[in-house]
């Protein structure tokens, strides 16, 4: 097995557009999608993982994503403070565009701590906004006609009586 | 970080298939319902708000919602009647499915406890991770709901508990079954007041479950049951309960590991010991607890003889039921 080598193993995966990135297994580890794979492959994978719904900007941005947070794992004492440092700096550098991609690219991934951390992260932009924004920010169609928004707003009333509204 | 291109990656076009502007719409409109719930869920925004403003999004929005497995339910002041029909409409047009949070902050009368015990029992399941409940007695604002409310949970108490949130500040009545002993003692430490607990310890549906650790410390309880009828030992089972009373103990696996501390006002055992072989002799176990037990006034031990004349006590046993 390859666990009794010292230099890790590398696991080879290829984005939509054919650009190849070399990752340790213990990093393919958290890609399940990735993992499912080589489990299925009885750990004998040689060749290319074609990723076909995984873009090369997302795919480097999660791998970067997930080298920074092992590394931080090592240094148990400063851990948590550098990864929220980091976290935030990584969400703080995607356009709304980006971000949206990445989520559908980590989902179809399954990097689940990524996921949830992408999610918070649209949670936080988009709460408190309004209905046009929220619209605009998930790139919705408005299908509705004027008649049956408007009553469908009065019908929710509800919703905005007995609770305490942020 | 190791990136090269490949072969494949110099024949094809060096720039991104689709710009993210142009397929954006297509992109989202791909994003399952789950996905767009799993959003949701991680706004502060209480459910009822959230339902209301998403549904008024799209057709296909209308509906996004009734997958949300998070639930955040606040009464505004003195509201507690339109609180209390958001949580029915909420709870009642939702698919069925798993409840991973739930946040209750409301008055509660006598008359809609049941109401609200219903609503608790339906949260609670295996993928329960986090349950707040913040019950407050109606028209009385400072003082919590002093509920026996009786939770009652099949579910193992490990999947429940991942995150285990629970506070129970003026819980006095607990019953449990559950398949794992895990996090009891987590349990207990959220329930300061409690007095009565009545734990029933089933068999574990988890297949490598071989050793579980029991632990029973609390300075309020005044009466527990233990019903242990699992398919695991029992590795160290700890109790710890100066107030307590009334003790009943019934265990069909040998213990491994044991410690009784702090048993001086147990006025009622009953000891039931079920196994034969293990680390403590039947017999052993039930003079450690005894030994500890100075004002025993009504001692029932089951199946097997144990001869109290041999201890060396100072307590004024009443009645010795020996159930052979």
């Amino acid at each position: 097995m390859s666990g009794i080598s010292d230099t890790e193993r590398m696991i080879t995966l290829k984005t939509v557009e054919g650009t190849l990135f070399d990752v340790k297994s213990s990093i393919a580890k958290d890609i399940k999608t990735v993992q499912a794979f080589i489990d299925d492959s009885d750990d004998d994978v040689t060749s290319p993982i074609p990723l076909p719904n995984v873009f090369t900007r997302e795919l480097s941005r999660i791998l970067d994503y997930l080298n920074n947070h092992h590394r931080f794992r090592s240094d148990i004492e400063k851990a948590d403070e550098e990864m929220a440092r980091y976290d935030a700096e990584f969400a703080k550098s995607m356009s709304h565009e980006e971000l949206k991609a990445l989520i559908l690219a980590a989902n179809y991934l399954n990097v689940k701590d990524l996921l949830e951390f992408l999610n918070q992260t649209v949670a936080d932009v988009i709460q408190n906004k309004s209905v046009e924004f929220v619209r605009n920010f998930f790139g919705i169609e408005n299908d509705y006609t004027p008649e049956e928004e408007e009553k469908l707003r009065n019908e929710n009333e509800w919703a905005f009586n007995g609770v305490e509204q942020d | 970080m190791a990136e090269r291109d490949s072969k494949a990656a110099k024949t094809t076009t060096t720039t991104p298939i689709i710009s993210a502007a142009d397929d954006d719409i297509d992109r989202i409109s791909s994003l399952p319902d789950c996905l767009l719930c799993h959003i949701l869920s991680f706004l502060p925004t209480q459910t009822p708000v959230i339902v209301a403003t998403t549904s008024v999004l799209s057709r296909r929005w209308r509906n996004v919602w009734k997958d949300m497995e998070v639930f955040k339910f606040q009464q505004k002041k003195k509201s507690q009647k339109s609180l209390f029909y958001s949580v029915k409409s909420v709870l009642t047009l939702r698919r069925p499915g798993r409840v991973r949070k739930f946040r209750l902050e409301s008055d509660v009368s006598e008359a809609n406890l049941v109401t609200v015990k219903n609503w608790i029992n339906a949260a609670m399941g295996p993928q329960l991770e986090e349950l707040h409940l913040l019950l407050s007695r109606e028209n009385n604002d400072n003082l919590p709901l002093a509920p026996t409310l009786l939770i009652s949970c099949s579910n193992s108490i490990a999947a429940l508990s991942r995150e285990w949130y629970l506070y129970f500040p003026s819980l006095k009545s607990l019953s449990l079954n559950l398949g794992s002993t895990q996090n009891v003692d987590v349990l207990l430490s959220r329930c300061p007041v409690l007095e009565t607990l009545n734990l029933k310890l089933f068999i574990s549906t988890c297949p490598d479950l071989r050793v579980q650790k029991l632990r029973v410390a609390s300075s309020s309880l005044k009466s527990l049951t233990i019903t242990a009828l699992s398919n695991y030992v029992i590795e160290g089972f700890e109790l710890d309960a100066p107030s307590l009373e009334n003790l009943s103990l019934l265990f069909n696996r040998e213990l491994e590991g044991f410690s009784v501390r702090n048993l001086h006002s147990v006025r009622n055992a009953s000891l039931d010991f079920r196994f034969t072989a293990g680390g403590y002799s039947v017999i052993e176990l039930a003079m450690k607890i005894l030994e500890k037990c100075r004002v025993l006034k009504d001692l029932t031990v089951h199946r097997r003889k144990v001869d109290v004349r041999s201890v060396n006590l100072t307590m004024s046993i009443l009645i010795i039921k020996v159930v052979i």
